[in-house]
């Protein structure tokens, strides 16, 4: 009578063991055949973009922003560290160009106080096309490229794209 | 007796187990032809790849190079030598009838800059420069994985005498056999 209670108990519990084996595989199929694995685009990953490296050295050629910018320090919210407004409207014209109109989600374009952190308030020293906070610059699709202007600054362009 | 007993359950419990390792590894491994066996699609890649190589080909150091643009201020770049003044070739292997149809389709179109205009573009300078598919463009109005994947690019220059540009790139690359 006990040697039958033990049997019943063993092959009860193989077969409880059976039944979530077959499930855990089953639900792992599933998930593997209709899953979002199909389909997969490969994408580039990355933070530098060549055709805005070179939009970005051309904008810097043109005319007389170099000259405005080279000699310009980053310190905290000086006004004389802005660019020109005239350098401004061109940057203006120009990067938006890059991407069409409903791709472009965020550029920001000016120089920055490399010995400051984010959120210390003393990083922006120009928000041309809106404010440069880290929240702006995470995601998959942004690039940015910066030229260093002396010790203490760089003229920093972002570009985010939709993702 | 009791002995026999035994040896026939143990035989039970090891059929049992095959069984069951034969179901894991048999789950496991179509699991991985799933997952690994699916194509990814590198075509936007591919697209980027050639854009990239035509704007190196074009402008360096944010001024378009010696030899693109002539003294006489026409474009030197032509329908012609594109691929060869560029180092790029629209070879592509063997394969279901890929030969026949070429993959790839290439078109770059200059403009003076025009800062008054909305998407920054003046009026076309020179002729557009086209390799490669034609029959490839019509596909890019139409969405769906199975079109060829078009992408359009534009970027800044300048030229020697400081005249600014704005090139726009398209480059298609079809190859849906392998990528979908």
């Amino acid at each position: 009578m006990f040697n039958r209670r033990g049997q019943i108990g063993e092959t009860m519990t193989w077969m409880v063991a059976t039944i979530a084996i077959i499930i855990i595989l089953v639900v792992s199929v599933l998930i593997v055949s209709i899953g979002p694995f199909k389909n997969r685009e490969f994408r580039e990953s990355g933070t530098s973009d060549l055709l805005i490296t070179k939009s970005f050295t051309g904008y810097l050629l043109t005319d007389d922003v170099w000259e405005n910018v080279k000699d310009k320090k980053g310190f905290p919210r000086d006004p004389k560290v802005k660019l020109e407004q005239s350098n401004m409207d061109l940057a203006i014209n120009i990067f938006p160009v890059l991407y069409s109109g409903n791709e472009l989600n965020y550029i920001w374009l000016g120089i920055v106080d490399s010995t400051c952190k984010f959120g210390s308030g003393c990083v922006v020293s120009q928000i041309p096309f809106g404010e440069r906070n880290k929240r702006n610059l995470v995601g998959k699709r942004f690039f940015y490229d910066n030229i260093k202007l002396n010790e203490n600054s760089f003229i920093e362009l972002v570009i985010k794209i939709k993702e | 007796m009791k002995k026999l007993n035994k040896r026939g359950t143990d035989k039970i419990i090891s059929v049992y187990w095959f069984v069951i390792l034969f179901i894991v590894a048999a789950a496991i491994v179509y699991m991985a032809v799933v997952f690994y066996g699916e194509p990814y699609d590198v075509r936007e890649t591919e697209a980027n790849i050639m854009i990239n190589q035509i704007a190196d080909c074009i402008s360096q150091g944010g001024e378009i190079k010696d030899g693109v643009i002539n003294e006489e201020g026409k474009l030197e770049l032509t329908n012609e030598n594109i691929l060869s003044r560029c180092h790029l070739t629209f070879n592509v292997e063997n394969f279901k009838n890929w030969k026949e149809q070429e993959q790839f389709y290439i078109e770059i179109n200059f403009y003076k800059f025009d800062k008054d205009a909305s998407d920054g573009l003046g009026v076309g300078f020179g002729n557009k420069i086209i390799s490669g598919n034609t029959n490839l463009k019509e596909f890019c109005e139409k969405n769906g994985k199975n079109f060829p994947v078009c992408v359009e690019r534009s970027f800044y220059t300048l030229d020697k005498d400081g005249s600014q540009y704005v090139i726009k790139i398209k480059s298609i690359v079809r190859k849906t056999e392998k990528n979908v």
